[in-house]
């Protein structure tokens, strides 16, 4: 795109940002009715979806109203397939950019963006470094999913951290690093880098904390590191904290449709990308959340007209702030919880993420990694990585601690093992539940 | 300066919000993200900008206009060296009269990259003999990037209708008149933008105060004389414009006394604006106080006082300009002929260079007996009969009050009007009430209330 239309489009997000919520509103739901309208004319499955709204082409969208549009779900998603996509895209919206998902929990999604929804998409990513004053001048690195036949086992150093950045701005080289290296040559890589920013998903860069521990050594100019791609663990916030003394910017955003939430930069928590995303955080009965409850992640991304998702259930859990202080109208998102199998049902129907960092505190035994399953309701196995049999006095710990985080009536046990396999996609999960994922199946 | 999302235009079908507008649109957007960045950086960074695009300009010149090649390497210059403020001090003062006579000699051989077409300009003031010269369309882009700022610094509704009083050169029609579907290009690509309508200077004030109500301006913008003629000719009509919200000024001085008029009879702050026809915008009114912020991303901006040096704060001294962007015809260090009084930081957070007061030209000082100039002030002449005003400086000391008026005056009004001139020339002139019937405006359509006798060679005036 060309550099101009980034900066055009950031001048925009810089007002909008701090625009009343009321306003923000607004503009949302004029650009939602005008995907309703394309969906009408172009998209019959979703204009049959839509038939509740009782929307008329060019009228403006009631709110209230949108509720009535029926939830899609994941599994819904990958059913329907093709029958998603628009039957024709407007003028000036690009080429249509297949995707598909990681596929951590399962089948992969399909889908498709236009090349519109994408270039919208970087403004978020320009957006990102500069809430959080990144000097775009610098080195980056990134560890995440490359193209086997463009980047190689030993990496690769690009000139400009993305196209478009290096295009408006004077931007500095990033080095690239696959995902699917193992933690010691990831952490190797790192430390030879030596880059002064790194973007990548937070169980790689826990275990890169903890390979660079055992060499004794430490990144040099390393000034802040993003993560995206899987729920942040506050273990993981705290670990890089207490062992480079970095703070960590967090990005929560999936494949299908993009920046959901960036962490505000004043705070821990995030604020919800407007501008691309209707995002809504429903609870059991389709209610909307309000401040301090946990609900589920309904997405309508806003641009992508090749294929509309509207009213999307990612499969995730958030919890709702309260309004931020920094000044940003953005609505506010306390905590993303995890996927609909990394939440714990409890008997009223309301979920919870359980705080699993809880049953490891004050240990002898060196904890490398664990994971807790729910394997079915209310039995749980507790998984655990140590580089030494786990002392009995610590086994009695853990299953002390299990009871204040889960509560009495479960059956806990704890199992050593040699490793946590990740999912598909590289991602790491603190907390399965097994029962919770067959509930949600259709 | 907070445009609603609804008022970006957007280029694409179905896309409103945030809005991709043309490549034009896009490109006013992307300036105006710079802009205000740069508006609150810290002056040491702005300055250093300023620095690398003139080192870029320094090089062009050296390369492509032997006229600076030669002034460059007087001053030591030496190609892709970089520019500091003591560098920049030893190149010399470009005056209006050099302008002149280098002629075609200030401009570049050849261009680099993309600078766009090139366009004639002839500045004729109100001096006679004018300067002429060529600009590029990167030059004017940069221009009009500053004239969208003002609108937005003062929050002008953009969707509303603007009326433009000025000189119609080539755009305007037979009857005196041009409308356009926007404010300017980049305004109506990026955004929903009213139209506007020009009326030619020099067509009569009362032909003008017409065409405004009926064109039911929302803003208008003019020179400050012309609108001190309207503000009376409304009054002496009995004309109201009720829809007009807000009122720009460029081209001439404004004074306290138009401003004080403007405010006390249509209920209106004005936004000045102060531009050369040769520099293009030097500074803008302070959307918060009445005091000026230069456009220091177009145009390196000095005051300096008679030794060369720059003013502090509060000290008087003249305009030198260098334009950042116009490689066809580089101005360096150009002595733009007026006068203006630097200022310290603005408290409204901006943290481009202050100028307090823009004073004029060297043309409209008076003196005082200790031979110090100063520059008179302070004359409204707003009560009927009095129109127009002239004050000429016809031998040291003495001055000529031309006055038009719609009625002669009775002697207690001559008596008034001539204490209210004799206080504003400090009581050093002897003043002499002249009823004529017009005072002609430059063919630029600009006018000056005061004018006084070119300094005698020995300097014994």
């Amino acid at each position: 795109m060309p550099s101009a239309g980034l900066l055009g489009i950031h001048y925009q997000l810089a007002a909008s940002e701090r625009m009343p919520p009321e306003a923000i509103r607004g503009a949302q739901f004029r650009q939602l009715g005008a995907l309703v309208d394309h969906c009408a004319a172009h998209a019959p499955i979703w204009a049959e979806r839509l038939k509740p709204l009782g929307h008329r082409v060019g009228r403006q969208l009631a709110e209230d109203a949108w509720r009535s549009v029926p939830v899609l779900r994941r599994r819904a998603l990958q059913a329907a397939g093709d029958a998603l996509l628009a039957q024709a895209d407007p003028p000036g919206h690009g080429e249509r950019v297949p995707f598909e998902t990681s596929g951590s929990t399962g089948a992969p999604v399909k889908g498709v963006h236009s090349r519109l929804a994408l270039t919208l998409w970087n403004s978020i990513v320009l957006r990102d470094h500069l809430w959080h004053r990144r000097d775009l001048g610098l080195k980056f690195a990134a560890i995440r999913r490359t193209r086997p036949q463009r980047v190689g086992p030993e990496g690769k150093t690009v000139a400009g951290w993305s196209a478009s950045l290096a295009a408006a701005f004077v931007n500095g080289p990033a080095s690239l690093f696959d995902t699917n290296q193992p933690a010691e040559a990831q952490a190797e890589w790192l430390l030879e880098a030596d880059p002064h920013y790194l973007h990548t998903q937070p169980s790689i860069l826990h275990a890169i904390v903890l390979e660079a521990m055992a060499r004794g050594r430490k990144p040099r100019a390393l000034r802040s590191i993003s993560t995206f791609g899987e729920m942040l663990p506050a273990a993981t916030r705290a670990l890089v904290r207490e062992q480079w003394g970095l703070p960590i910017e967090d990005i929560y955003s999936s494949v299908e449709v993009g920046f959901i939430a960036l962490q505000c930069p004043a705070f821990e928590h995030y604020h919800v990308q407007s501008e691309m995303n209707l995002v809504e955080v429903l609870d059991a009965e389709g209610k909307p959340c309000g401040p301090g409850q946990v609900g589920e992640i309904v997405v309508t991304p806003l641009h992508n007209f090749a294929m509309p998702l509207l009213r999307y259930a990612i499969g995730d859990f958030a919890e709702v702030g309260p309004p931020c202080p920094c000044g940003r109208g953005l609505p506010v998102l306390a905590r993303i919880v995890g996927r609909t199998r990394n939440v714990m049902r409890r008997a009223d129907g309301s979920v919870v993420r359980p705080p699993v960092d809880d049953l490891f505190k004050s240990l002898e035994t060196g904890i490398l990694q664990y994971q807790v399953v729910e394997t079915s309701p209310r039995t749980l196995e507790i998984r655990v990585v140590s580089a030494a049999e786990i002392a009995a006095a610590d086994v009695a710990a853990i299953l002390a601690n299990a009871t204040k985080v889960f509560g009495p009536g479960f059956a806990a046990s704890v199992a050593r093992v040699a490793s946590i396999p990740r999912g598909e996609g590289g991602k790491y999960e603190d907390f399965v539940s097994l029962a919770e994922a067959a509930r949600q199946a259709p | 300066m907070t445009v609603a999302p609804q008022d970006f235009r957007s280029n694409v079908p179905g896309l409103t919000w945030p809005a991709l507008p043309d490549l034009v649109g896009a490109g006013a957007l992307a300036l105006q993200y710079q802009l205000r960045e740069s508006e609150q950086a810290p002056p040491a960074q702005i300055r250093g900008r300023q620095f690398r695009q003139i080192a870029a300009l320094l090089d062009h010149s050296f390369a492509r206009i032997p006229f600076y090649r030669a002034r460059l390497e007087r001053a030591g210059y030496a190609p892709g060296m970089s520019v500091d403020e003591a560098f920049w001090r030893r190149l010399p003062i470009l005056t209006r009269q050099e302008v002149q006579d280098a002629g075609a000699a200030l401009r570049a051989r050849e261009m680099p990259g993309w600078h766009g077409e090139q366009y004639a300009f002839s500045s004729g003031g109100s001096t006679g003999r004018p300067v002429n010269g060529v600009q590029t369309e990167l030059h004017r882009l940069y221009f009009d990037a500053v004239t969208l700022r003002n609108h937005l610094w003062h929050r002008r509704d953009l969707t509303a209708r603007l009326a433009v009083i000025r000189f119609g050169g080539e755009v305007a029609l037979a009857n005196g008149r041009a409308s356009a579907p926007g404010w300017n290009r980049p305004a109506a690509s990026a955004f929903r933008n009213g139209p506007s309508e020009l009326c030619d200077v020099h067509r009569p004030i009362a032909e003008q105060l017409a065409w405004l109500a009926e064109y039911g301006a929302d803003y208008l913008l003019t020179y400050p004389s012309l609108l001190r003629e309207l503000v009376l000719e409304a009054a002496r009509r009995g004309v109201s414009l009720p829809r007009l919200r807000g009122v720009v000024t460029f081209g001439e001085v404004l004074d306290a006394a138009t401003r004080a008029l403007v405010r006390e009879r249509w209920g209106l702050a004005i936004g000045d604006t102060y531009s050369a026809t040769e520099t293009g915008y030097l500074a803008l009114q302070c959307p918060g106080f009445e005091r000026y912020h230069v456009q220091a991303e177009t145009c390196l901006v000095e005051i300096l006082d008679d030794a060369g040096a720059p003013c502090a704060p509060g000290e008087t001294g003249r305009v030198v300009a260098t334009p950042l962007h116009n490689f066809a015809m580089p101005l360096l260090r150009y002595d733009v002929g007026d006068y203006a009084e630097a200022g310290g930081a603005c408290p409204c957070g901006r943290t481009l260079p202050v100028l307090n007061r823009i004073l004029g030209r060297a043309r409209n000082t008076f003196r005082r007996r200790d031979g110090s100039r100063f520059w008179p002030a302070g004359i409204s002449l707003s009560e009927d009969p009095v129109r127009q005003f002239q004050i000429v400086e016809t031998a040291p000391w003495q001055a000529e009050a031309r006055l038009v008026t719609t009625r002669p005056l009775a002697a207690a009004e001559r008596a008034k009007a001539a204490a209210e001139i004799a206080g504003a020339l400090l009581g050093e002139y002897a003043v002499r009430i002249v009823e004529v019937a017009a005072i002609a405006r430059s063919p630029s359509g600009k006018y000056e209330d005061f004018v006084a006798l070119p300094p005698s060679p020995a300097g014994a005036r």
